[in-house]
């Protein structure tokens, strides 16, 4: 039953281009044109678009702080703690008479790098090891995959405790705790994605065409693997905002005064009756930047699809 | 079984073959509406009959429009595909405006299936007991001791050895023709009147395809049961079949007794299709492949949808598609160059 | 001294069967069990078997995709499987496969022009521009549009991706080509092209081909000589015509009657085998085929029957090789 609509979705695909077949030859489409191809995909995508758009304002805002932030974040005026949003400060102040707006651009620095730095760094050695495990299996992969299962025994934000509290707290630390945790989820992404692709017919017809080993990986294995890697980046640098929040929540991230957005939630919370907006912005920011980085993991997801592109 | 044999028994079966059909399509058409404004014909018009006894296949190449048929004979079709015309009259009855729940009483009971892919045909958690006393419970009320002794006679009469164990066998166990043999009999278990077989051979090895053929043959002639077949495969289809029906783009382009559609095709699609089969005659020669693709069912020419591909197409074939025509008592053709002919 | 460009010399390969971790079997599977045969330049050999009779093992073990347990190949005498290095590479440009699924075989992140230019920048054949002119060549000469090289393999039909698949094969200017399947997931009205393709190159290029193909009717079409695979080992050997018209084992007389001709006048009285191909892990003792063979005496059960001259270049192993004619001659194959 299922093949039905398989049978015609093939046969859609396949008859297309019988279709639009001209006896001529065509033009053939420049890189500009499928750059617009790929980025009419993504303008279709409305939920990832507006993911995008969300990430790239406060990025901008993170990166232009001091021009754009109002006040100096850590400048306490006791007159207008607890203020609420409105017109001096739009977002209010919090307990000790701080903008939070000031805060949430200052501390975006902080969040978006806890968030994107160590998964990026993960990608990079994730991709690495998943590559080898996943190419040329046998005793590196078991060793690979069984030392990884150790860390999948564990939930995530345990791990995370357990090392911050062994290495202590800051920043540079909370980086690297949250890039180790990353490495088992990403690898094993890579690694799954490297052998569905290691078993396709076209590896084996590159190594009758003489290729090596590195040059089947990179030419015809990598590119099946980056673009599931990418998109799972994407949504785990969603999280690991959420993990680097829960993190300085504990009071393992950057040490005070300096602003994020987990200690803005941590602060917030003993106050949380009194002046609830002191915690529910930044805890609102929080899941949204998550979400958006969700929704662009999906968007990217068909956007590297090649049967997006025509 | 002799050739000589089977072909009294056709003769038989083409001879008992007056009356109301037991199955009668008519007009059928399967649409398929993927995105707007877009809707692939998978079905567009086909007419159809089986009588008892008889055995009819369905040729073509994938795409066609054969297996689609048959899953709407069945009313199988899944959204976003739908019979949006004609009618479907089995054993006197109209299916097209059958409900749901009698129309699933009907399939396994009197029209039985048997697919393609005897791998996944079978539920693999499962043993085969299991799935023939249900398969015989759905549709009968018997006792477990009677269902039990009814699957045991049933997969003994499609050539399975050593019945007692199979039974507490599970798919995996079993090798490809074994499978396709447990199907068949599943298939047979309610005495089915009519068998609808869905590329049943194309899965198996060739020496394993023959087998399943002759037990095929062989059930028909025992019951006197009636089969429709599809296959892509003409010599299958051949071997098999009393009658046959040639489809394309998802019409029926030439129907007729399988001798004289092969012997003397009518319509050029189906002189093409034969002419593309490697023979020993066609050794160190150029086969005639049939130049280009299918068209687009969504985006089916006016005319005959065989005009772009055809090598004696003419200005009529591209206006209107072309009427019906009889050939030959039994044999008729979709064709231009005929129209109007006696 | 016959110019054969290929030769296989008592090819075997057998798999360990996994047990996992931390098992160690002693079971193998005997995917390919002692299989010899030559090629002559310009000439096609067919592989013919069923599924799991190691067909598809040889042709990658003749381009040393798969290293053999024992047994060698050699190309223009030279033994592939003593190279390495840079002679390895050169001896790789002389031989290519065209695989069956034109799905798989085609790298979906690629573009077809990349596809097809990949193994002659592998092997520095020319500068890009010389390349990419190449690559308009190629697919010209397989029967697509040059403007087809930025495209996707997925905008492309099966037929047509296995063109792609073809053009990427005769890239290197390679002398042999084993051809895998090609055309067993194509429709007749395609297959028809693809065969019509493949001959034309072997015309024009002078190709030798290996055909692997479970389908008699393409093999018929195109083979020189054939090789009747049964389990592993080659249980037929000779040329096409002798094959075809004279079978002297009865596994190949029941692969013959089971090529159904499209015309039901030649319908015809068959050997039909019982039961399915065994299980190559646990090959029958003696003749394997003697499960399955309407023919089997005490001798077959006890000896293994040697692949042995039944007639001048025409090899079987069957212990009956000479009676099998009276049985398909028995009205059983051909009125």
């Amino acid at each position: 039953m299922h093949d039905q609509l398989a049978q015609i979705g093939i046969q859609e695909r396949e008859l297309s281009i019988s279709h639009e077949e001209p006896e001529h030859e065509e033009p053939e489409p420049s890189r500009a044109s499928r750059l617009a191809t790929r980025w009419r995909v993504l303008a279709r995508d409305r939920a990832a678009l507006a993911g995008l758009i969300l990430l790239a304002v406060i990025a901008l805002a993170a990166i232009l702080a001091p021009l754009v932030s109002p006040y100096d974040p850590n400048a306490q005026t006791s007159a207008v703690r607890f203020a609420r949003p409105g017109a001096g400060h739009l977002l209010g102040a919090d307990e000790a008479g701080r903008d939070i707006l000031s805060r949430l651009i200052w501390g975006g620095r902080v969040s978006l790098f806890t968030g994107v730095a160590p998964t990026l760094a993960a990608a990079v050695i994730s991709l690495l090891l998943g590559l080898i495990a996943g190419y040329f299996g046998g005793v590196l992969d078991q060793i690979t995959m069984r030392t990884l299962d150790i860390f999948f025994a564990f939930p995530i934000v345990l791990l995370a405790i357990l090392f911050a509290g062994v290495l202590g707290a800051g920043l540079r630390n909370e980086v690297i705790v949250i890039t180790v945790i990353l490495i088992p989820y990403m690898t094993r992404v890579v690694r799954t994605a490297t052998m569905s692709s290691r078993e396709q017919e076209y590896v084996e017809a590159a190594r009758a065409a003489g290729a090596a080993d590195w040059q089947i990986v990179l030419h015809e294995v990598l590119p099946n693997v980056v673009s599931p890697l990418l998109v799972y980046a994407a949504v785990l640098c969603g999280l690991m905002i959420l993990v680097a929040a829960g993190l300085s929540f504990f009071g393992l991230g950057p040490p005070p005064p300096s602003a994020d957005w987990g200690q803005m939630v941590n602060t917030g919370k003993s106050v949380l009756f009194e002046a609830p907006h002191v915690a529910m912005i930044p805890s609102i920011l929080i899941v949204a930047v998550a979400l958006a980085f969700n929704f662009l993991g999906d968007g990217l997801r068909d956007l590297l699809d090649p049967h997006t592109l025509r | 079984m002799s050739g000589s044999e089977a072909a009294v028994g056709r003769a038989a079966a083409s001879n008992g073959s007056s009356g109301e059909p037991l199955l009668s399509v008519r007009g059928l058409k399967t649409y398929f509406e993927v995105g707007a404004k877009r809707v692939l014909k998978a079905v567009d018009g086909v007419d159809l009959d089986v009588h008892r006894g008889e055995v009819v296949g369905i040729v073509g190449e994938s795409g066609c429009g054969k297996s689609m048929t048959c899953w709407s004979i069945l009313r199988m079709i899944d959204r976003p595909g739908r019979i949006v015309g004609g009618s479907i009259r089995f054993e006197e009855e109209e299916l097209v405006t059958k409900s749901e729940t009698e129309m699933a009483r009907l399939r396994g009971s009197r029209i039985a299936m048997v697919f393609q892919n005897p791998m996944t045909s079978l539920n693999p958690a499962f043993t085969v007991r299991r799935q023939m006393l249900d398969m015989i419970a759905t549709h009968d009320r018997v006792s477990e001791r009677e269902a039990t002794d009814r699957a045991i006679e049933l997969l003994a009469s499609v050539g399975l050895p050593d019945v007692k164990r199979l039974l507490n066998d599970y798919a995996h166990q079993l090798s490809g023709g074994m499978r396709q043999r447990v199907l068949i009999a599943m298939a047979l278990s309610c005495n089915p009147s009519l068998l609808i077989a869905d590329e049943p051979t194309t899965a198996l090895d060739v020496t394993v395809q023959s087998q399943i053929l002759e037990l095929l043959e062989q059930i028909q002639q025992q019951r006197g049961l009636s089969i429709l077949i599809v296959s892509h495969d003409i010599g299958v289809i051949a071997w098999l079949c009393h009658k046959v029906a040639v489809m394309y783009a998802g019409r029926v382009v030439e129907a007729g007794p399988v001798t004289a559609v092969t012997q003397s095709p009518a319509h050029p699609y189906t002189q093409a299709l034969l002419a593309s089969i490697p023979t020993p005659d066609t050794r160190g020669r150029p086969l005639s492949a049939i130049e280009g693709q299918p068209p687009d069912l969504s985006r089916l020419p006016k005319g005959c949808a065989f005009a772009p591909r055809c090598p004696v197409a003419t200005e009529r074939s591209w206006k209107a598609p072309p009427d019906l025509t009889v050939v030959a008592p039994g044999h008729t053709v979709r064709c231009v160059l005929y129209e109007g002919t006696p | 001294m016959s110019t054969a460009l290929i030769e296989a010399r008592d090819l075997k390969k057998h798999y360990p069967l996994s047990g996992g971790l931390f098992s160690r079997s002693a079971r193998q599977v005997r995917a390919v069990d002692g299989v010899s045969f030559s090629i002559e330049a310009g000439s096609t050999l067919a592989l013919v078997g069923e599924s799991g009779c190691g067909k598809s093992t040889t042709g990658r073990l003749l381009l040393r995709l798969i290293e053999p347990t024992s047994g060698e190949v050699l190309i223009d005498g030279h033994s592939l499987n003593e190279m390495a290095g840079r002679q390895l590479r050169r001896a790789r440009r002389q031989m290519q496969i065209v695989f069956q699924d034109p799905f798989s075989s085609l790298n979906p992140r690629h573009s077809v022009g990349e596809i097809i230019a990949w193994p002659m920048r592998l092997h520095g054949l020319g500068n890009e521009t010389a390349i990419r002119a190449r690559v308009r060549e190629l697919l010209k000469l397989v029967g697509l549009q040059p403007g087809h090289a930025d495209r996707h393999p997925h905008q492309f039909s099966g037929g047509q991706r296995q063109r792609v698949g073809i053009a990427r094969a005769i890239a290197l200017e390679s002398r042999f080509i084993v051809l895998d399947e090609p055309t067993s997931s194509l429709d007749v009205s395609v297959q028809a092209q693809i065969l019509n393709l493949l001959q034309e190159l072997k015309n024009q290029f002078g190709l030798t081909y290996l055909l692997i193909s479970h389908n008699l009717g393409v093999v018929e079409y195109m083979a020189n000589d054939i090789a009747v695979m049964y389990l592993g080992q080659i249980v037929e050997y000779g040329s096409a015509e002798t094959i075809m018209s004279g079978p002297r084992h009865p596994y190949t007389h029941a692969l013959l009657s089971a090529v159904l001709g499209p015309v039901t006048g030649e319908r015809r009285k068959r050997l039909i085998l019982h039961g399915d191909p065994p299980n190559p892990a646990s090959p029958p003792p003696a003749c394997r085929f003697h499960t399955r063979c309407p023919y089997v005496q005490d001798i077959c059960r006890e000896t293994p029957p040697p692949l042995e001259a039944a007639d001048p270049g025409h090899l079987a192993a069957c212990h009956f090789a000479d009676q099998i004619p009276q049985y398909v001659s028995r009205g059983e194959r051909n009125p």
